[in-house]
């Protein structure tokens, strides 16, 4: 709409009033900060873990003492290795260290020790399923320009009361790797979806928590817009992003502040913003007024860190063997796609959801592994319709979810063997996990949720629903099928949804034949 | 003053060799060419073609002196700070007229060493009330500092 109004107050110059419309274009590129998973820190022997007691966390070397020196953690960058080499890159032979400054309180340097110039891994790439609510999915490819180990800085309280910061050093000097993508984004979806995907493959290797509320994954994307044709805009930075959520929020929201600010005549400056969560909107920081002077240079401490790329080679006390690591890469979530869709016979949607949530993966395979005569679908449905909408609900992770898989194997056995309907196999999930302790057959005969199948007591309710439901048989007896419904849903009543459907619709059918 | 930073060089010189060598001689007379391992820093002058540079010209904005003070945290504003940022930059000149082509550069003396890696253990921390005592200002247990870089909307 602005865009129109544009058009229409320049065309009285008829050069412009003759340009075709173009249509404007949106780049977003991500930064991800993960947090190598490690016991102790990237360059000192202090402990990592989360929510530790104030600035104890804290060895001289992470102080800035005078005389201290830092030593790499080699579980670091075996983590860094199998990240790289899941994702595809280009693992270096040979990669550096840097000193890159800022003036940070949290920062007791006054530099972050970071890999510039020859980083551990290059030219990566990653391809993910796009998620968007109410669109088909499809497949993304973005490429991973740099994943570079580095350490994270403190973390600053702001009072801005007394004006001044207080400063925790517990987080300065853990191990980060920072993955640089390419600008090969549109939308904030596809950014969300990068997001989780690589979430996944870093919870399969292990490398990284992904505790985006802990802070262990932190993303910041670099927006920008241009016209079809032009070369690409300046971009802002938006920082400070804490959810999958956000990623998307937030992103659309650069884009679209940036077509208003435009459409409004005003210029996109280079600039960082911060994520504002609660009011869901980026807001301008102080920083970067000036473009930054990082002063980068070669860190003097370090020697450059090599690595042994022969294949077949082992690991030594002084050499990491990549060929050694390549081995130790599990099966990653594409391919368990592909296997869920081959093997199981599973679509594509199915199959992104069972991989996205770890835990529902687990029991379809348990499950279908014990129950083999129950056919896939009934199991997926069963574990996505009921299992996953009763958490949702509940706003609970499937991980919290009380229930055993061999409680679920006994639903669905139960279910598959027809002693039980669905909504019974639905009232279970509801008491198993309120009761974890008890059986499910305990809670059966205790709820009373057995199935009526006993073909006597189906054509007593049968006989009193066609009673109950005149107007309905009237219907169905002029030919309209679907009156059969309301008389099949008032046995279903009068039976406390316990007769077996499928029999009782049989035996409908019969009686109004008889009737007739 | 404006901090130039000069990259440390660790030499390795066996240390076992000097004490052998110093146990029968006073230390101040140790005869450096009987070392095992010599040092690699010249016993004697070496006569260096470095062009001089102290004379030339030197322009500094004032955009650029407020970048400096804020990058370095140094006063710049009276003459004799002025004075010393000039010369220390006419010094440093030298550097950029040296022919560099073809010639690959050196990060370090230990490139060709390998990196020493650590094992994933615990084995330092937990000397919070030694690091907080050697701070000016600290609140319960933390450190404070001035405001630092926040969000203009604030």
């Amino acid at each position: 709409m602005r865009n129109y109004i544009v058009v229409r107050r320049l065309a009285t110059q008829p050069k412009l009033a003759n340009a075709p419309k173009r249509k404007w274009k949106s780049v977003v590129g991500l930064e991800v900060h993960a947090q190598i998973a490690s016991v102790s820190k990237l360059f000192s022997g202090s402990g990592t873990a989360f929510g530790a007691p104030l600035n104890t966390g804290v060895a001289y070397f992470d102080a800035s003492i005078p005389g201290t020196l830092p030593v790499l953690n080699r579980k670091c960058v075996e983590s860094g290795i199998k990240t790289a080499l899941a994702l595809g890159c280009r693992v270096n032979e040979v990669s550096m260290f840097d000193r890159k400054h800022y003036f940070y309180a949290d920062l007791p340097n006054g530099y972050q020790i970071t890999q510039q110039r020859a980083a551990l891994a290059n030219n990566g790439l990653m391809t993910f399923p796009v998620i968007t609510p109410g669109k088909k999915v499809y497949y993304k490819s973005v490429n991973l320009l740099q994943l570079q180990l580095e350490q994270d800085s403190g973390k600053s309280l702001h009072d801005d009361y007394l004006k001044r910061s207080l400063v925790d050093l517990n987080r300065a000097g853990l191990p980060l790797m920072e993955l640089v993508f390419a600008p090969d984004l549109e939308t904030g979806e596809e950014a969300a979806s990068l997001v989780k995907e690589l979430m996944l493959i870093l919870r399969r290797l292990q490398t990284c928590s992904c505790k985006m509320e802990e802070g262990a994954l932190r993303v910041d994307a670099n927006i920008s817009i241009h016209q079809e044709g032009d070369p690409l805009g300046v971009r802002t930075e938006v920082k400070n992003i804490g959810s999958v959520r956000s990623i998307s929020q937030a992103i659309s929201y650069e884009i679209n502040r940036q077509l208003e600010l435009v459409a409004d005549g005003g210029v996109v400056t280079n600039e960082t913003r911060n994520w504002d969560a609660e009011n869901r909107r980026t807001v301008a920081m102080r920083d970067k007024e000036v473009l930054q002077d990082y002063r980068f240079m070669p860190e003097p401490n370090l020697p450059p860190l090599h690595l042994n790329l022969k294949p077949g080679c082992r690991s030594t006390k002084e050499l990491i063997s990549v060929a050694e690591l390549s081995e130790q890469i599990p099966e990653l979530p594409e391919h368990t796609r592909q296997r869920l869709m081959e093997h199981y016979k599973l679509n594509a949607e199915t199959a992104i959801i069972l991989v996205n949530e770890p835990v529902l993966l687990e029991h379809f395979v348990n499950i279908s592994k014990s129950l083999a005569g129950v056919p896939t679908k009934v199991i997926t449905n069963f574990l996505i319709n009921d299992l996953l909408t009763y958490c949702n609900k509940l706003n609970l992770d499937v991980d919290d979810c009380a229930i055993s898989a061999e409680a679920l194997k006994d639903v669905l056995q139960a279910l598959h063997a027809e002693q039980i309907n669905l909504q019974a196999a639905r009232q279970l999930i509801q008491l198993l996990h309120n009761n974890p302790s008890q059986t499910v057959s305990q809670l059966v005969t205790e709820n009373n949720l057995q199935q009526i199948c006993d073909l006597a007591s189906i054509e007593a309710y049968c006989q009193q629903a066609i009673a109950n439901q005149p107007k309905a048989v009237q219907q169905y007896q002029k030919g309209k099928s679907k009156a059969l419904f309301a008389i099949v849903g008032e046995v279903a009543k009068l039976s406390a949804q316990k007769a077996n459907m499928k029999l009782a619709v049989e035996c409908l059918e019969k009686l109004l034949k008889k009737q007739q | 003053m404006l901090r130039i930073v000069f990259t440390r060089f660790y030499c390795k010189i066996a240390a076992e060799n000097i004490i052998k060598t110093s146990t029968s001689i006073n230390q101040k007379q140790i005869d450096f060419t009987k070392l095992n391992h010599t040092t690699k820093v010249p016993q004697s002058p070496v006569p260096t073609a470095f062009p001089d540079t102290s004379d030339n010209e030197l322009e500094i904005d004032s955009k650029t002196i407020q970048l400096l003070e804020r990058l370095s945290l140094v006063d710049l504003d009276s003459e004799q700070a002025l004075l010393t940022l000039k010369s220390s930059i006419q010094f440093a000149d030298k550097i950029a007229h040296i022919n560099t082509q073809g010639v690959r550069p050196l990060y370090t003396v230990l490139e060709t060493q390998q990196l020493q890696l650590r094992n994933d253990e615990v084995s330092e921390g937990n000397c919070r009330e030694q690091l907080l005592k050697i701070a000016k200002v600290t609140d319960e247990d933390y450190y404070v500092s001035p405001p630092g870089n926040i969000p203009l909307e604030q």
